[in-house]
């Protein structure tokens, strides 16, 4: 920041940037770059921040690790140890943990502090037996398992033993102090580091080639005895002058093996692990967490070493890796081209000079001295692909040693050929994209991101003519972002396709093409619509949905995955990636079987590679189980996605973002299968983590948002779900905007929680918004938005606006028949509504070939435990049972109900319905008690669970009262009457015509214990109300019932004529039987 | 001492000038005797305190968790009273930047520069404990008691990765604070 640190300090909250730093630190090292572009977007300063603190925190150096172990780490234990507590301070262990001169490890007695080191402190010690002699004792820092690294050094101990060689320092002996640190003896070796060696003494270019052959010999030698020293470093060669020459010593062989950790048994997760060794001298497969090391890693450190021995520097110096994250860090010594030696002399215009003196010569001479033939060979040694380098330490040694006797090296320069072939490499990422590119075009579906890409492809291929040095260097690096980029644009563009839109276009691209083909024939007007119809008809109901997905998996799909074996065989963790996004977009464009195959291999290469815990692997699992549940093999997914949630949380903790994502995926697992109760529990918890941990706009927070509120709209706790509908379209319309797709999606959500309660003219607000945003964001023919007419339908029918509504759900359903087909749950959806309708007109013969076909669809579609199948069953029912035929309406009841009570329980909305139509069922066939026990037992659960002023609670109240008229208890009909008014009265506006329904059935309850005067006043409000908004039934009904009580009175109608009116109504009526109650 | 495992909050202040003498007698001694170059490791320091207030069997002890406390604020004391004597700089100049930010132990009594840095350090978790207490009540167990991640985490009551993160966090935290505060 240009005001300093401390304004840009002060720029970002303390628990963002906590929240930021642990997402980082728990990231993967590969991962980190995508999620820091991602969490920064474009705040440098704050990503710069977080790539420093983490750097910090996994480098060595600071506060590194403040505690030492003791032999007893509790000091409870110590208190119970009598002789420990009484015993003198400074004595027996307490000593031991402070190794310094005068103590004693084993038979080595610490004489002098001579070196500290990253990763531990060197002391000259005495050994006494078996012989007496100095010795250099180092002990190793804490924080590494001793046993494991004495283990390992005793693996090693023979093939150290048999090391001869006059400049190698021998190793000795290992152990482990009282304190428990591990520690290694070794010879005493006098000297200072090579690189501080020659500088002091200014030797020139050629004693430097030469002390380095020998090093290079010995490094060699060790090699020949099945020795790596993986940590070759000028402070691991230390020279000193013997005879007027100098006498290089390689120390630590045997160390670094011994103490390094294997990756297998420290993974990413549970350690932040440390790159072992010092990163300038680190070999790119070590960089890369490699386990296969061989002896070309230390050919590569030699050539470091070398390097720094012409130039002065390191291929990247150590400031520049140690300011970088680490996975920076890996990058850099991965990809990243050095410049060559005689180049970067000539970067460092202003220490050149005295670079050239220690040299003992001229900068320009220096330059020229190194160009060519020593440019050749250290970039031979440090190449990154370890089968183009030397392939032995002598190999090296023996072409230094041509180049100070003036013979030819076997080093040259890189060919054009070479060059080439390394181009063609840097670009097989974006060759693959562009296959992908390629058929993506084809296929219609992509704009122009895609072309911009492609065009930057031929404008580095036509650059490529004239490759200069430093251009090469800005390519590999662009080679190995844009790799990345491209690999996660793909996965992104991939994911993003929509299917079914393709479809629909394939569709409509074929209509097209037929038409031009047919105009070309010059048909007669008329005839040429004709045919199209003609096609149209013919194609109808083609799935070319699947159609889409075969084109893609063709064309797209099996040509990536040919490409990822052809040319990431050799580097399983790429390939695993690659395998990964082209198995998960499978998944998402719907082809599952096709996804089996990849995604087993990328969890199996990342199983044998990284280890089971690994964070990466555990992604491939979850991938695992989110494929088997998209297959419908939920009992295989459950143990996947509970062994990621356990395994995240025992690593990451409860609260970690990827945990909570296990927790609401496994709950997810559980609500598709329709276990609520298991569910419940698992959302709410992912919920409550999220709304603490993450940011209002977050996507993940409101995923959890909608799914609780669908949750609850599954249980039936419908105002739960209506307020976390509302939640979620709010917090979606802040953070994405009114008009986002997601947002619509919870606009969606919402609306079916309104209607669910019956306030259709909120949900046909709403309904509206969602079909106009859909219009507008996917076209008219996109699925989606097909879905959304419908519901918008099955609100208008609801609201009684019938004509509005049936063009509406008859325009949805012919798209759907269209682009869905007949048999998909949407379409059957609309079926379904379009039968309601007809219904509701009265045209209960139309409506049952609509019922039958939803039915049948979906038995077929769904099976037979699917929700909307039983409610396909219990509306089967009731229009049979409206139709009259009520044997064969019951027997679909109690199949509904049946299933009902097996999935969802008594108490849910949608069984009280079943339950409630088999009640009314019950008293139209006068099976008055049975009727009663079942409409009571419906309407204490509907209070319970809907509320006492629910319009369904009343409705249940007001057939209770009817039932109770029927079989003459008229006091308790009357009562159960006067509540219905009562609460439609304060709910509904007052022309609504039910109450009017329940003020008629009071009077006829009142009239029928005789109180006709109170009777006559209750009928004649009821009749008025009816004249203005009433069905002709209910009229009818009223009117009858007003003649029949003044005729049961003896009294003479005072306006007279009810009972033609009667008639009159009873006739209209019968064309309009009462709207359908079920949905 | 009874008050201290029932969670009493003062507790650990009550405790604190009685650990604060003892660690201080403990410290004086290895301070006095060493030679430069030798760490002073505060997990031995803390130990040989509570052996030595345990061991007198004067104090009943009920809970480790704010012995541990306690000591931690001891010894940052000490530390402070020590650095403040001995610093070079008392107010902090690049060499002891330099010190604070490779500190990777205690300070090393007999190093003005150390000393120096070590007070840098201090200012830098007095300003951690501002913005984030958790984060650096970690730091003074991990530094100070010489507490390992699990024992922190056992003393605070929260999870060994918790602890982990934080003293993570902590880490580059303090780093970024003391190098920012150059001018």
């Amino acid at each position: 920041m240009k005001d300093g640190p401390e304004t840009g300090m002060a720029e970002h909250s303390h628990t963002e940037l906590r929240r930021l730093f642990d997402l980082v630190i728990e990231t993967p090292r590969e991962l980190r770059e995508g999620v820091l572009a991602r969490e920064c977007r474009g705040d440098v300063a704050l990503r710069r921040r977080i790539e420093a603190m983490v750097a910090t925190a996994e480098g060595e150096e600071f506060l590194s690790d403040p505690t030492v172990a003791m032999v007893s780490a509790d000091p409870a234990d110590a208190r119970t140890s009598d002789g420990v507590a009484e015993g003198p301070v400074g004595s027996g262990e307490f000593s031991a943990l402070i190794d310094g001169p005068g103590t004693r490890i084993g038979s080595y007695k610490l004489l002098q502090l001579i070196g500290e080191g990253g990763f531990g402190t060197v002391f000259m010690a005495e050994q006494e037996q078996p012989v007496r002699r100095k010795v250099a004792l180092k002990i190793i820092k804490l924080g590494m398992d001793t046993r494991q690294v004495v283990a390992r050094f005793e693996q090693e101990r023979q093939a150290l033993a048999m090391m001869d060689h006059p400049n190698i320092a021998k190793v000795f002996d290992a152990g482990a102090t009282q304190a428990g640190r591990p520690y290694f003896v070794m010879e005493l070796v006098k000297g200072e580091p090579i690189v501080e060696y020659c500088d002091r003494n200014s030797l020139g270019i050629s004693e430097r080639l030469e002390l380095f052959t020998r090093v290079s010999s010995a490094v060699q030698h060790a090699h020949t005895k099945g020795i790596i020293h993986r940590d070759i470093k000028p402070s691991n060669i230390l020279v000193s002058t013997q005879d007027g020459r100098p006498h290089p010593k390689v120390i630590d062989f045997g160390i670094a093996k011994a103490t390094a950790s294997k990756l297998t048994e420290k993974t990413l997760f549970t350690e932040h692990r440390a790159l072992i060794g010092t990163p300038e001298y680190m070999s790119p497969e070590q960089a890369d967490g490699s386990l296969d090391i061989d002896t070309r890693t230390d050919v590569y450190s030699l050539g470091v070493l070398l390097y720094e021995l012409l130039t002065g520097t390191t291929p990247f110096s150590g400031n520049e890796l140690r300011s970088a994250a680490y996975a920076e860090i890996q990058r850099i010594i991965r990809e990243v081209e050095p410049p060559v030696p005689s180049t970067r002399l000539s970067q460092q215009a202003d220490t050149i000079a005295s670079i050239a003196a220690k040299r003992r010569t001229e900068p320009g001479r220096l330059g020229a001295l190194i160009r060519g033939e020593l440019d050749w060979i250290v970039m031979r040694a440090l190449e990154k692909d370890r089968s183009r380098r030397y392939a032995t330490a002598n190999d090296l040694a023996m072409d230094v040693g041509r180049y100070l006797s003036g013979e030819p090296v076997a080093a040259a320069p890189p060919a054009r050929a070479y060059k080439f072939r390394k181009f063609v490499s840097r670009n097989r990422g974006k060759v693959t994209a562009g296959v992908l590119v390629g058929s993506a075009i084809l296929l219609g579906l992509i704009g122009t991101s895609w072309g911009l890409v492609w065009a930057l492809n031929e404008r580095e291929r036509a650059n490529d003519a004239a490759v200069a040095e430093r251009q090469a260097l800005r390519q590999a690096r662009e080679r190995t972002e844009s790799l990345e980029k491209v690999t996660k644009f793909q996965a992104e563009q991939l994911s993003g396709i929509d299917v079914p839109l393709m479809g629909v276009r394939l569709r409509d691209g074929l209509l097209r093409k037929v038409r031009v083909v047919a105009e070309r024939s010059h048909p007669a007007p008329g005839d040429l619509d004709a045919r199209i119809k003609e096609v149209e008809r013919l194609i109808a109901g083609a799935d070319f949905t699947g159609l889409a997905s075969e084109s893609l998996e063709a064309s797209v799909f099996q040509g990536s995955l040919a490409a990822i074996n052809r040319q990431f065989g050799d580097q399983p963790l790429v390939k695993a990636q690659l395998l990964q996004t082209v198995a998960e977009a499978l998944v998402g464009v719907g082809l599952l079987q096709q996804a089996i195959g990849p995604q087993a291999e990328a969890l199996e290469i990342r199983r044998a590679v990284l280890g089971e815990v690994d964070p990466v692997t555990l992604e491939s699992v979850r991938a695992s189980a989110i494929l088997r549940g998209a297959q419908g093999k939920y009992d295989e997914a459950a143990p996947l996605f509970a062994e990621v949630l356990n395994k995240r949380r025992r690593v990451l903790g409860n609260e970690h973002r990827e945990t909570l994502k296990s927790i609401f995926e496994y709950g997810t697992l559980h609500y598709v299968q329709g276990h609520y109760a298991e569910a419940e529990p698992l959302f709410l918890e992912a919920l409550e983590g999220r709304k603490q941990t993450l940011p209002e706009g977050d996507p993940d927070r409101l995923e959890s948002i909608r799914a609780m509120g669908l949750l609850r709209l599954a249980q039936g706790r419908l105002a739960e779900a209506e307020a976390l509908q509302r939640e979620a379209v709010e917090a979606c319309g802040r953070s994405l905007g009114a008009e986002h797709a997601d947002t619509l999606r919870a606009a969606a959500g919402l609306s079916d929680a309104l209607k669910w309660q019956y306030k259709y003219a909120e949900a046909e607000e709403v309904d509206r918004r969602v079909v106009d945003g859909r219009r507008r964001l996917l076209g008219d023919d996109h699925p989606d938005t097909l879905t959304a007419m419908s519901s918008l339908g099955e609100t208008l029918r609801n609201l009684k606006k019938l004509p509005e509504a049936g063009d509406i759900l008859r325009e949805a359903l012919q798209r759907q028949r269209r682009v869905l087909g007949d048999d998909h749950p949407d379409t059957l959806v609309s079926i379904s509504r379009l039968g309601m309708l007809l219904y509701d007109l009265g045209k209960l013969d139309d409506a049952y070939p609509y019922y039958r076909e939803t039915l049948e669809g979906r038995r077929r579609r769904l099976g037979n435990e699917h929700a909307n199948t039983m409610t396909s069953l219990s509306n089967m029912g009731f229009l049979l049972q409206k139709m009259g035929r009520l044997a064969e309406a019951e027997a679909f009841y109690r199949e509904a109900l049946e299933a009902r009570l097996r999935i969802s329980g008594r108490d849910h909305p949608a069984t009280l319905t079943t339950l409630f139509n088999i009640g009314t069922l019950q008293m139209a066939q006068n099976h008055f008690s049975e009727s009663e026990a079942t409409i009571r037992d419906v309407l204490d659960r509907r209070r319970k669970v809907l509320g006492t002023a629910h319009p369904e609670t009343l409705n249940t109240i007001q057939v209770f009262g009817t039932l109770q008229m029927k079989t003459g208890k008229l006091v308790e009909a009357e009562q159960a009457f006067g509540e219905c008014l009562r609460s439609r009265r304060n709910a509904l506006p007052r022309q609504d015509p039910r109450i009017y329904e329940t003020l008629g059935l009071l009077g006829e309850a009142v009239a029928m214990q005789r109180r006709f005067s109170e009777a006559e006043l209750i009928l004649k409000e009821a009749y008025a109300g009816l004249e203005t908004a009433g069905s002709a039934g209910l009229r009818s009904d009223v009117a009858r019932r007003l003649a029949d009580c003044y005729e049961a009175w003896n009294k003479a109608e005072p306006g007279g004529g009810y009972g033609p009116k009667a008639t009159e109504w009873a006739a209209k009526a019968a064309a309009t039987p009462a709207p359908a109650e079920s949905r | 001492m009874i008050a201290a495992a029932n969670g009493d909050r003062l507790a650990s202040e009550r405790l604190l000038p009685l650990v604060y003498n003892q660690l201080r007698k403990v410290a004086e001694l290895r301070m006095a005797g060493e030679r430069r170059g030798h760490t002073l490791t505060a997990t031995a320091l803390v130990h040989e305190a509570y052996v030595r207030l345990t061991g007198s069997g004067t104090v009943e002890w009920a809970g480790r968790a704010h012995f541990y406390a306690a000591a931690a604020e001891a010894m940052r004391r000490i530390l402070v009273d020590h650095a403040r004597a001995r610093a070079a700089e008392k107010r902090g100049g690049p060499e002891a930047r330099r010190a604070a930010v490779s500190l990777s132990a205690l300070p090393d009594p007999t190093s003005a520069a150390e000393n120096s840095g070590f007070l840098i350090l201090n200012d830098a978790i007095l300003r951690l404990e501002e913005v984030d207490p958790q984060v650096a009540t970690v730091v003074r167990l991990r530094y100070f008691a010489g507490l390992t991640i699990e024992e922190t985490a056992s003393a605070m009551g929260v999870s060994a990765p918790t602890v982990k993160r934080a003293w993570a966090f902590a880490r580059g935290w303090l780093k970024e604070r003391i190098e920012a505060d150059r001018e």
